[in-house]
This record gives C-alpha cells, sequence and structure tokens, in this order.
C-alpha cells in the first residue's frame, strides 16, 4: 500500500511538473506533495493495524542515535520478527523525572507492555512500576540487575531484567589487565563523572585491580578530548610507573593523543565500548582491548521477553545478561563488520 | 622644576610602588595576574620537580590555547553585554562541517576550514539578528540555538564519531607541536589575542562595544550603531569558536557528537577570572588568555599535585567563586579609593612619579631626567 501510495503521488508529480507556469508549478507541487504524504500515512496506519494488537513502549534513555541507536534498532527489529508495534520514545534530558514522564505517557497510551531503559536505583521506579501493574501493563527493565543477581526474585517489580553487568565489565576488564601481566599503577578514568554506568566500570575496575595487587587510581576527566590528553599526559608524567590506563567511557581520543604524543609505547589502552576510533586502534595495536555490552540484545530481548509474556505468559527464570563481552585483536575484525550492519 | 619632579621629590618610593599598585589594581586583568602567580606558587611547591618545567608549561599552554580562543570570543561579547552559551555546540557543528567536506567531499583541509569558519561566523550571525531583530536576551536565544546545534549535530553523526584522514602539513599548521614542544594552537591562541586586544583597545569598534556594554541606549544616543556591533560580535565570538574547532579536528583527526559540550561554560568561568564583568562593558582579553592559562594550570597542576582524582570539578569551581569574589570586592574597594599621597585621580603627576620611581628602580642613568621628559 505505501509502494502504491508513493507511485501514485510520483506519478502525480511528474505529470504536473510538465505543465508551464512556475507558480502553478510549485503550487501543484505542494498539493501533490500534502497528497502523497497523506496517503503515506494512510498506507502506514494500514500496515499498523494488520499487525498483531500487541503494542509494546520502549522508554530509551536518549536518542535512538549512536550507543542508543543500536538499542532502538534492537527493538524494533524484534518488533518486526513478532509482529507487535513497537514504539520507542526518550527523555530530552536524562533524568528520573523525566524518564518517569515518558513512562506515564506509556502508561497514557494504553501500551500492552513497557520496557524502560532503566539508569537509576530500582527505588526511583516503584511507583511508576506499581500504576503499570494497576493498569495491567506489563513492565519490564532492559537494564542489567545488581550486580551479582542471577535468579530473578519473585517479587521483582520489573518482569526481567536484561543488560550488562556493568560491575562485571570492570572487573573483567581488570582480570583480562591482570592476565596481560601488567606490573605497575592503571589509571581508571572517567570522562563523564555523573554517569552511573562509567562510574560502576570504575569503581569495579579499580576495586579488583587492587585486590590482584595492583595499584589502580581514578582520574576524573572532561569530554573535551585535548583537555583530556593533557590531564593524562600530567599523570603519566607524575607517575612513571603507569603500566595502563583505561577510558571508562567512549571517548578515547585524548587517551590516543596522550600515548601517541608522549612516546608511551608501552602503555596498554583499554576502554568500554564500541566507537569507530577504538575498532581502528585495536586494529593497529595502539588499543589493547575494550569491553562490549552488545546493546543490540538490550533492544531485542525485552521486546521478545514482553511479547512472550503477554501472548503465553512465559517469565524469565535468570536475568538475562547482554555483556561484557571483549573486544581485541582476535575477533575485532568479525565485529568490525558487525558494526557496519548496525548489530554490535 | 618641572610638576613631575616635584612629585617623585616629594613622594618616597614605597608610596609611589604604592600607587602603581593601586593603579594596577584596578585594571580587569589584576586578579587573573595574581590568580596565575599564586597558583603557580601553589603548585611549584605541591609538585617541585614536575610542575615548573617546560613539559608542564607545554600541556598548560595546549588547555590554554583550544579553551582561550572561544573565549577571546566570548569576552568581547560579554564586555559587549550579551552571552553565547551556543560557542561548544557551533564548535561541535563547524568541527563536523570541516570534517565531513574532507572527508566525504575530498576538499582539501585549507579551503575546508575556511568553509568550517564561515559557518561558523553564519551561525553567529545567526544568533545576533534573532537578539537584535526581536529583543529577546541574548543568553535566552543562544540556548536555544545551543540545543538546536546540539541536537543536529547528534542528528547527522547518528550519535557515533567521525575520523577524517589530515595531511601532516595542516595537523603541523594548526596544533603540531612545532615551537619547541609547545603546540601551533599556542601561537593562533596569542594571535588571536592579540587581534582582539588591539579591536578593543585600539579602534572605535572597541570603543563601540565598551559603550554598548556600559549603556547601549547611550551609545545608541551618542550615534553607536548599536545593532550592527552585536550582530558582529556575535559572529567573531562562533567564527572564533569554529577555528577552535578546526584546531581540535587536525590534532585528533575526528568529531563527535558531544564535541564542545561544556566549554561555553568553561569559557564563562575564564572570562569572570580574567576580570570581565558579567555586567558588561569592562573587561579585558588580556585578562580572559591569563584566565585560559589559570584554568589550564588548575585541570594539569592538580594531577601533577596529586589530588584527589574527584575533586577536580570541585576545585576549579572554588578557585572560580574564589576570583570572581577577588575580583569585585578588590574591584569595588580600588574604585573607591583614593589615590596615595594627595595624588589626583588620573593626573600627571602621579604618572611622572610613578614613571621616574620606576626608572630609578631599573638603574638607568637617565632617572633624573626622565620626570621632565614626562608628558603633561
Amino acid at each position: 500500500m505505501i509502494d502504491n501510495a508513493s507511485a501514485y503521488a510520483a506519478q502525480a508529480v511528474e505529470t504536473e511538473v510538465r505543465k508551464p507556469g512556475f507558480a502553478r508549478q510549485t503550487l501543484g507541487k505542494a498539493l501533490l506533495f500534502c497528497a502523497s504524504m497523506v496517503f503515506a500515512g494512510m498506507a502506514w496506519q494500514g500496515q499498523a493495524q494488520a499487525q498483531d494488537d500487541i503494542s509494546i513502549y520502549f522508554v530509551g534513555c536518549a536518542a535512538p542515535t549512536g550507543f542508543h541507536g543500536y538499542l532502538a534498532r534492537g527493538a524494533a527489529e524484534a518488533g518486526e520478527n513478532l509482529g507487535v508495534k513497537v514504539t520507542y520514545i526518550y527523555p530530552d534530558q536524562l533524568t528520573i523525572p523525566n524518564q518517569v514522564q515518558k513512562i506515564e505517557e506509556a502508561i497514557a497510551a494504553q501500551a500492552n507492555g513497557i520496557a524502560v531503559c532503566a539508569f537509576a536505583e530500582d527505588v526511583a521506579y516503584a511507583e511508576i512500576a506499581a500504576r503499570a501493574k494497576e493498569a495491567g501493563i506489563a513492565f519490564g527493565s532492559a537494564a542489567a540487575p545488581p550486580s551479582g543477581a542471577q535468579v530473578r526474585d519473585p517479587e521483582d517489580f520489573f518482569l526481567f531484567r536484561t543488560g550488562s553487568d556493568e560491575a562485571a565489565a570492570g572487573r573483567l576488564t581488570a582480570q583480562r589487565l591482570v592476565s596481560m601481566g601488567v606490573k605497575g599503577r592503571v589509571v581508571v578514568a572517567n570522562q563523564q563523572p555523573g554517569d552511573a554506568s562509567c562510574q560502576l566500570r570504575a569503581t569495579s575496575q579499580i576495586d579488583a585491580l587492587k585486590a590482584a595487587g595492583i595499584e589502580a587510581e581514578f582520574l576524573e576527566l572532561t569530554m573535551d578530548p585535548g583537555q583530556q590528553a593533557e590531564t593524562l599526559s600530567a599523570y603519566l608524567r607524575r607517575n612513571p610507573d603507569t603500566a595502563a590506563a583505561t577510558s571508562t567511557c567512549d571517548v578515547i581520543d585524548g587517551f590516543l593523543a596522550a600515548k601517541a604524543d608522549g612516546g608511551y609505547d608501552n602503555l596498554i589502552l583499554t576502554g568500554y565500548d564500541i566507537v569507530a576510533q577504538s575498532l581502528a586502534a585495536i586494529k593497529d595495536g595502539r588499543q589493547a582491548f575494550t569491553i562490549d555490552q552488545q546493546q543490540f540484545w538490550r533492544g531485542y530481548m525485552p521486546v521478545l521477553l514482553l511479547t512472550h509474556y503477554l501472548k503465553y505468559g512465559l517469565i524469565e527464570g535468570n536475568y538475562f545478561l547482554t555483556g561484557p563481552t571483549i573486544v581485541d585483536k582476535d575477533n575485532v575484525d568479525r565485529v568490525s563488520a558487525l558494526v557496519e550492519k548496525g548489530y554490535r | 622644576m618641572s610638576n613631575g619632579e616635584n612629585a617623585s621629590a616629594q613622594h618616597s618610593r614605597r608610596v609611589v610602588y604604592g600607587e602603581a599598585l593601586r593603579r594596577f589594581m584596578l585594571r580587569p586583568e589584576a586578579t587573573s595576574v595574581v590568580a596565575v602567580i599564586v597558583l603557580f606558587i601553589v603548585f611549584s611547591a605541591l609538585a617541585p620537580t614536575l610542575f615548573p618545567t617546560r613539559l608542564t608549561y607545554i600541556s598548560i599552554m595546549a588547555v590554554a590555547a583550544e579553551l582561550g580562543i572561544i573565549s577571546i570570543g566570548v569576552t568581547l561579547l560579554m564586555i559587549g553585554g550579551h552571552f553565547d552559551l551556543s560557542v561548544g555546540a557551533v564548535l561541535g557543528l563547524t568541527s563536523y562541517v570541516a570534517v565531513v567536506l574532507m572527508r566525504d567531499f575530498g576538499i582539501h583541509p585549507v579551503p575546508a576550514s575556511f568553509i568550517a569558519i564561515s559557518v561558523g561566523g553564519l551561525l553567529g550571525l545567526l544568533n545576533g539578528f534573532l537578539v537584535v531583530r526581536f529583543r529577546i536576551h541574548s543568553f535566552v536565544v543562544t540556548l536555544g540555538t545551543m540545543l538546536i546545534w546540539r541536537g543536529v549535530l547528534i542528528a547527522l553523526t547518528g550519535g557515533f564519531p567521525m575520523t577524517v584522514a589530515i595531511p601532516q602539513g595542516f595537523k603541523d599548521a594548526m596544533s603540531g607541536p612545532l615551537l619547541g614542544g609547545f603546540r601551533m594552537s599556542m601561537l593562533w591562541f596569542f594571535a588571536v589575542g592579540i587581534l582582539a586586544t588591539v579591536l578593543l583597545v585600539r579602534t572605535k569598534f572597541g570603543n563601540w562595544v565598551q559603550a554598548i556594554g556600559q549603556n547601549a541606549n547611550a551609545a545608541r544616543n551618542l550615534g553607536v550603531p548599536v545593532e550592527r556591533v552585536t550582530i558582529l560580535l556575535f559572529v567573531i565570538t562562533s567564527s572564533l569558536a569554529a577555528l577552535a574547532g578546526i584546531i581540535q579536528v587536525a590534532r585528533f583527526a575526528s568529531v563527535d557528537a558531544l564535541r564542545g559540550e561544556g566549554m561555553e561554560l568553561q569559557a564563562v568561568a575564564v572570562t569572570v577570572i580574567g576580570g570581565t564583568l558579567l555586567s558588561g562593558g569592562y573587561g579585558s582579553v588580556v585578562g580572559t588568555m591569563l584566565g585560559a592559562i589559570t584554568f589550564g594550570m588548575i585541570q594539569v597542576g592538580l594531577v601533577l599535585a596529586g589530588a584527589p582524582g574527584h575533586f577536580f570539578r570541585t576545585l576549579t569551581g572554588v578557585i572560580v567563586v574564589g576570583a570572581v569574589i577577588l575580583n569585585t570586592t578588590v574591584a569595588r574597594r580600588m574604585a573607591n579609593s583614593k589615590p596615595l599621597a594627595g595624588f589626583k585621580r588620573g593626573s600627571t603627576d602621579a604618572d611622572a612619579a610613578i614613571k621616574a620611581g620606576a626608572e630609578v628602580d631599573i638603574g638607568t642613568s637617565k632617572s633624573s631626567t626622565s620626570a621632565s621628559e614626562a608628558p603633561r
């Protein structure tokens, strides 16, 4: 139907532009554009009605770009595969009130299920989860369970939790560094000190390194790559025994610059999440590895779990962890190909 | 006997130096000079083997240069009585323009940079036009455009960083460590600082900017083209933000959706440390340059001094608030202070006495005649 509407509109526009007279042409184009939009809208509505009646709202943390674009894509692809309607909504600024407001909008829209990219403590969502339950709406979390939790708590107001365990990610980085035989200090830097995920990674990595007898220290940075580079350079000068540096967020330009500018060829760089600079640096050896949380699954799995709960009453027994996994020189080429396709 | 000789004869060197100090403290950049000296002493004491070294100065100037170029534009605008909260987003968006032109259109970095800076100028033109045409406070207008440009950048990049291959020659010219280890960005910083200082203190345009910042209506009544000057200030500010963006693109060969985020507030902090009043009409580009160096010293010095990793923002904030308190209280006290030893405000006697005192101090043989040569 979309194709028919578009073809009709295109044909109509083509016929119209052959007519003489600039003003008439312009007016005609405008009218036909509007007409094509109406047809396209009708076609879309028709397709939506053709889908299953299940409506799922995915309340994200941010606009569906970059990292969050993978979540949105995963949710959309699950919707297509399962024949349910998925709507991705998100707050302009990621604050608890803003995100709860979005959940309220999803409740008002009479969704059948809501998956929320939870970023705060459970208590922040307790009230809205109760309201969703009262309204008969299935409510799940597209975020990791509390670190270490495996079996789902029957009293958990989230029907499921699916995400990457950031504390485990920090420990995994520490374990990999230990297995690489790191001797000396490790600096763990955070460009976004207010970000709970980055902070959790940093804290758990530092704790795990210290437990392994390796000196580890936290360093606060800004998002500006120039300031990152100079601050890290200053740190490396003060602590020449530093063997490794970890970026807990995905902006790693400053780290690469500090390593290159200072001639710290032996400095091991590690990071979290996947960005183009990281993949290129892993390929050519400037960066050792990065931690991937496979966020495509964080979008896909909640829609699957909600749909199966709504259709068949299925509830997960174990929380579903999408990560952490390691991307290093051994698998970087394969991961790069998947990144280009939009899955990693 | 000239008046100058009378003055120098009547007043002891101590009094003359006191008056010279009083006059210096009346200048907007006084606090930032004090801040630079105090921080240098403090950090040198805390990290004696690491801080007072060439490597540290290189790091400080690298931080100061990029932030300072943005801050100089913000300073001119603030002296003219306006704010620009969109400079960080303009930096990011124009960096994106430069990267796309180089990467996707194969345009050489030099023309690509000119185009990106021109785009920056156009964004500034829009800011200025909105402020002037609709008489909305620049704080609100640029808050809105900041969100718009940031949103556009996120949409265009899809949130992903973009990389580009930068020719070594261009990289060196914009940010390479060619000046005895110091980055070329420092040269750009000084060049922009000198030009802005000349513009502010040696041209009619500079007078207009200060007049508008003090009282726009009075300036308009005196024939100052307030609207035109205001728009031009916004154009300069955004163009400088774009220049800083180009320097970063050259150095890091990349742009990301959050590039420049938060720098608008850092620029305001640097400008305030530099002695420019938030109320407009009073400020100094030199002060801002020193403010940027202060910021760089804090950032690098805290790490070298081994300060706790979580405290960088806190300590920066404390120093900014301290600088503002110092600025306002000292400025108020000094403005109300009377010239020492009976000098009249702006008197040539005082000028001559200070000049004579200074020349005596450096031991020139002309000290006895300099006072008589002093201008009346």
